[in-house]
Formats: structure tokens, C-alpha cells, sequence
């Protein structure tokens, strides 16, 4: 069946299967993401009424081929398509989905053991889908907390933001993790189960009858989601509350020096063009 | 009627597939794109920046000004805009309802404009540069400042695959369509309508995967035997492939331009 050979240099450990799970995840992540993002829907603040996302059909991927690439290919396909295509990539912000969903599904994806078990198919897609929308509703709080100056002297702000991003994780879990997650992959899963992987030249995933989820606990893959979380949250804080400077320059800090004391920074960005353009003009010519 | 029927054409999902379909692909003449891309995410690293290091209203209110004129010059989708819009208009309302059971609504509004004026502004400056730039000369920007060629290249592919993918997956919605019979009574609200259109566009995923799998193996062995791996340690090709981008005096212009554009809204406002 396979004709592509299996070298592994090139891509670190990342061989033409790899490549070819890659650009097929990739391609049908990016194509969801354009869909859902043409069909309707309601968006009220923070909370999401509507078709969010086909998580379904990522997920069943990552299940099938089960390797951490093919999870990695997942937020790549949404940045690549949905978001640099279309002009609404966010620079660092995207670091987030970067970083935590793939160690989300790819945790979620080596717990299923037994591709048979209806019961184990729907946790498995409902803990990966739980698992990454529990670390980013934490990281949309923060980001409020570190973005707004003086957060707490306003009465009740903290509280309503608190409330609304529960109420937000409560209809996510709702409507993408079940009404688009785990019913539509109970279904799509078993008609795909054997029949794509031959396709790339690969045997499909056997597992073993009957057997438990703890089987499939892997600690380092836990563990990346331990070291994942804080990375992806001090990223989403740089890009959306401009790193440091946030802290540093607070209104008593300028009421010091005077708002003119912005020449610095203006200053530094000049030199580091300059050295830039100059550095890249040495390079070309 | 006909009002009902002429929004329902201009918010149509060909009219939006169409808009997002420019905003990738009809950039060409706008300004931004003439620019090099190096020096535009240069520019929008330092405006990442920016907004934070204001706190006064007037003046983030005048940055924000700046970077929608610069949006308006590279031509960004109109539906984008006006959802990026409503999403902040919403939030703020949101925030303000929730508030005023816990607390001063006001309050709340007041110590959430800045913060949300900054975020609009990166928001609104990351528009103008991303669907201005095009994902090829991106790659390219990318390329030479490091970012490894396989995840480059992925970039040029998805902008090279998915308008045949969007007319693929339209192709198999109709297909698929025209096989099944649609509801026999819309429902209240259409609901039944919107309900089928839904499954059916779930359901067409599913040959879509075929498609996908068989096109990206073609891929990769066609890629293997133009000797793609072999390329990527070659630092000739690198050279070839970024061998026409060059900072001119109209990016050094530019970069200046926008860094005087922000001393002067600070000090005047």
C-alpha cells in the first residue's frame, strides 16, 4: 500500500506520513474554520450562541492518527486559513491556541484505548474539548486582570467578568463540545475508522477490546498541558497588554516624567530600524 | 418585502464567501502591499506596543483614527470590519448589564474604554497589515527572518488551496442538496430550514476527507520528487527564494512616517 519511504531527516522526526497527516488535518481544520465562519450566528459579548466551530471534525483526526503532530496541525490550519488568510491574525495572541490545543487533544487522543467503546469515543472528545476551553476561559479572566488598570476599585467589575466567562464556558461545553463535538463524532469516527489511513499508506489504530482509559494516561502528555498553561497565558498577555510596559507604565509613572517621556520608546523603535534596514540592506547587496 | 430581500442578498453567504475571498486575494495594488514585509511586521510589532503606552482617551482615539485610515487605504472586507465592530460594542454592553446587578455600570464602562480602544487598535492595525501583505510575500517575510521553511511553505499552500477547497465543499453542500428533500414546512423562524442546511453542511465534511487525504498524499510525493527535503538544508535555495526583497527609502519612509504620525497625535491631543 505504501509507496512513500519512511526517511526521517528532513524534519526532525517528522517524516512524509507525518507531512501528508499534517497538510490533511491542516487543510480540514482551515476549511471548518471558513465555513463556520461564513454561517450565522450570535455572538453577545464574550458569549457565543451559534455554531462556533465543527470541533468534531478536527478531533476525530487527531483520534484517528494519534500523533502529536497531527494535534499540532490543528490551531496551525486555523491560523494559516482562518486567520492569516482572512487578515485577523493576532500576532502572539495566537500563541495561545498554539500552545494549548494540541496538548489538550493530544493528551485527550492517547486516552482512547478502545476505538469500539462508544462510551470511552464520547469522553475522549468531550475532555478534549473541555479540557482546552477550561485553560483559555482562565486565560480570558487574566488577561481582563492584567489589562485593566485598578480592576478592583470598580465595584462589581471582577464579579460580572467572572459570571460571564462561567455563563460563556457553560454554552461552549454546550453547544460546541456536545451539539458539535461529541454526537457528531460518535457518528463520524466509526465510518472513517480504517478507511482514511489507508488512504496515506498507514495501518489504522487496533487498541485493544475492553480496555480501560487509564491504559492511555500519559503523564508527559499531562504534564505539557501543566507547562502549557502558563506559557500560553504570559503570550496572550504580552500580545494583548503590550508585555511589560503595562506594568511599568502606569499613569503615576508618566504623572512623574511627563507624558514626553514617551520619546524614549519612539527613540528605541527608530534605532532598531535603522539597524534593521541596515542590517538587511548589507544582506542583499 | 423587497428591503428584506435586498439585506438578505448583501448578507448572503455568497456575498460573504466572496468579500472574504477578496480580503485574501485582491490585494495587489494597495499600498501596504508595495511595502516589504519585514518592515511591515517590524510596524505592526511596534504597534503592538503603542496603544499601551497611552492612557489618555483623546489620544487613543487618535491612533485609532490613524490605523483605520490605514485600513481603509488597503481595502479590508467590510464584513469584517463591521463584525469586529460588533464585538466590541457587545462586550462593552455586556459588561455594562452584568454590572449593574453587582455594581456601578458606569464604572465599569469607564475603566473599560481604554482597554478595549487599545485592543481595537491592534485589532484594526493587524487588518490593514495581514490582508494587505498576501500570505506569499508573508512566507517570504517569515522566511528570511528565521521561521523554518516547512511552516512557510504550509502558509502558501492553504492560500493556494482553499479557494479549491471552499468550491469543492460548495460543489458537495449542493450535491448533496439536491439528493435529499428539503423540509416540507420551514417551522417557526425558518428553524427547520436552518436545521437542515446545518446537517447538510456537516454531512458533506465527510467525502470532503476523502478528498483531502488522497489530494495532501499527492502532494507530498509530488513535492518529494521535485526534491523537497533535500532543499531545505540548501542555503542556495534559501538565497534564491528571498532573493528579491529589499528595503527601500518608501518603507524607511513609511516606518518613519507612522512613528511621526503618533509623536505628533501625543502631543498635540
Amino acid at each position: 500500500m505504501s509507496t512513500t519511504s519512511t526517511t526521517s531527516e528532513g524534519w526532525f522526526a517528522f517524516d512524509k506520513q507525518d507531512m501528508m497527516v499534517f497538510i490533511l488535518v491542516m487543510s480540514l481544520t482551515g476549511l471548518q474554520n471558513a465555513v463556520t465562519e461564513i454561517l450565522p450566528e450570535f455572538t453577545l459579548g464574550p458569549l457565543e450562541l451559534g455554531v462556533g466551530e465543527f470541533v468534531f471534525i478536527p478531533i476525530v483526526l487527531v483520534l484517528l492518527f494519534r500523533t502529536y503532530w497531527a494535534a499540532l496541525a490543528v490551531p496551525v490550519g486555523e491560523i494559516v486559513f482562518g486567520e492569516i488568510l482572512l487578515g485577523e491574525f493576532d500576532g502572539l495572541g495566537a500563541m495561545e491556541g498554539l500552545l494549548l490545543i494540541p496538548v489538550c487533544y493530544y493528551f485527550a487522543a492517547k486516552l482512547l484505548q478502545d476505538p469500539e467503546n462508544t462510551t470511552q469515543l464520547a469522553l475522549v472528545v468531550f475532555i478534549a474539548e473541555g479540557l482546552e476551553e477550561f485553560f483559555a476561559m482562565f486565560i480570558d479572566i487574566g488577561k481582563v486582570y492584567v489589562g485593566v488598570e485598578e480592576l478592583e476599585a470598580v465595584p462589581g467589575l471582577p464579579e460580572s467578568i467572572f459570571v460571564l466567562e462561567a455563563v460563556d464556558l457553560v454554552t461552549q461545553m454546550v453547544i460546541t463540545g456536545i451539539v458539535f463535538g461529541v454526537i457528531p463524532a460518535l457518528y463520524l469516527y466509526p465510518k472513517l475508522h480504517g478507511k482514511v489511513e489507508p488512504l496515506l499508506g498507514m495501518e489504522p489504530y487496533q487498541g485493544e477490546r475492553g480496555a480501560s482509559m487509564w491504559g492511555g494516561f500519559s503523564l508527559k502528555a499531562f504534564l505539557a498541558i501543566l507547562l502549557a498553561f502558563p506559557l500560553a497565558f504570559v503570550a496572550e498577555a504580552a500580545s494583548e497588554v503590550g508585555g511589560a510596559i503595562n506594568v511599568v507604565w502606569e499613569p503615576e509613572f508618566l504623572e512623574m516624567y511627563g507624558q514626553s517621556f514617551i520619546a524614549v520608546p519612539i527613540v528605541v523603535a527608530a534605532i532598531v530600524a535603522v539597524v534593521v534596514w541596515y542590517r538587511a540592506t548589507r544582506q542583499t547587496s | 418585502m423587497t428591503y428584506l430581500d435586498g439585506l438578505r442578498d448583501a448578507a448572503s453567504v455568497d456575498a460573504i464567501k466572496n468579500d472574504l475571498l477578496k480580503t485574501a486575494y485582491e490585494n495587489e495594488g494597495s499600498f501596504l502591499h508595495r511595502l516589504d514585509p519585514r518592515v511591515l511586521l517590524l510596524w505592526y510589532f511596534v504597534f503592538l506596543f503603542v496603544p499601551w503606552l497611552f492612557y489618555d482617551t483623546g489620544v487613543l482615539l487618535g491612533l485609532l483614527a490613524f490605523v483605520s485610515l490605514l485600513a481603509y487605504v488597503s481595502r479590508v472586507s467590510l464584513f469584517l470590519v463591521a463584525l469586529m465592530a460588533f464585538t466590541v460594542a457587545s462586550t462593552l454592553a455586556s459588561y455594562a448589564v452584568v454590572t449593574a446587578f453587582t455594581g456601578d455600570p458606569m464604572a465599569a464602562i469607564r475603566a473599560l474604554i481604554p482597554f478595549t480602544l487599545k485592543l481595537t487598535i491592534i485589532s484594526v492595525s493587524s487588518l490593514a497589515v495581514f490582508s494587505s501583505m498576501g500570505p506569499k510575500t508573508l512566507a517570504q517575510g517569515l522566511r528570511s527572518l528565521g521561521i523554518p521553511r516547512q511552516f512557510t511553505f504550509l502558509i502558501t499552500y492553504g492560500y493556494r488551496m482553499l479557494p479549491v477547497l471552499f468550491e469543492e465543499y460548495h460543489d458537495l453542500v449542493n450535491a448533496y442538496r439536491l439528493r435529499s428533500a428539503a423540509p416540507d414546512s420551514p417551522g417557526r423562524f425558518r428553524w427547520r430550514h436552518y436545521a437542515y442546511i446545518l446537517r447538510i453542511s456537516m454531512r458533506a465534511f465527510y467525502p470532503m476527507i476523502f478528498n483531502v487525504a488522497k489530494r495532501s498524499r499527492v502532494t507530498v510525493e509530488a513535492m518529494e520528487t521535485r526534491g523537497f527535503s533535500h532543499s531545505l538544508h540548501d542555503e542556495a535555495s534559501k538565497d534564491l527564494q528571498l532573493a528579491d526583497l529589499r528595503v527601500r527609502p518608501l518603507d524607511v519612509g513609511f516606518f518613519g512616517g507612522s512613528l511621526a504620525v503618533v509623536a505628533v497625535i501625543a502631543v498635540t491631543l
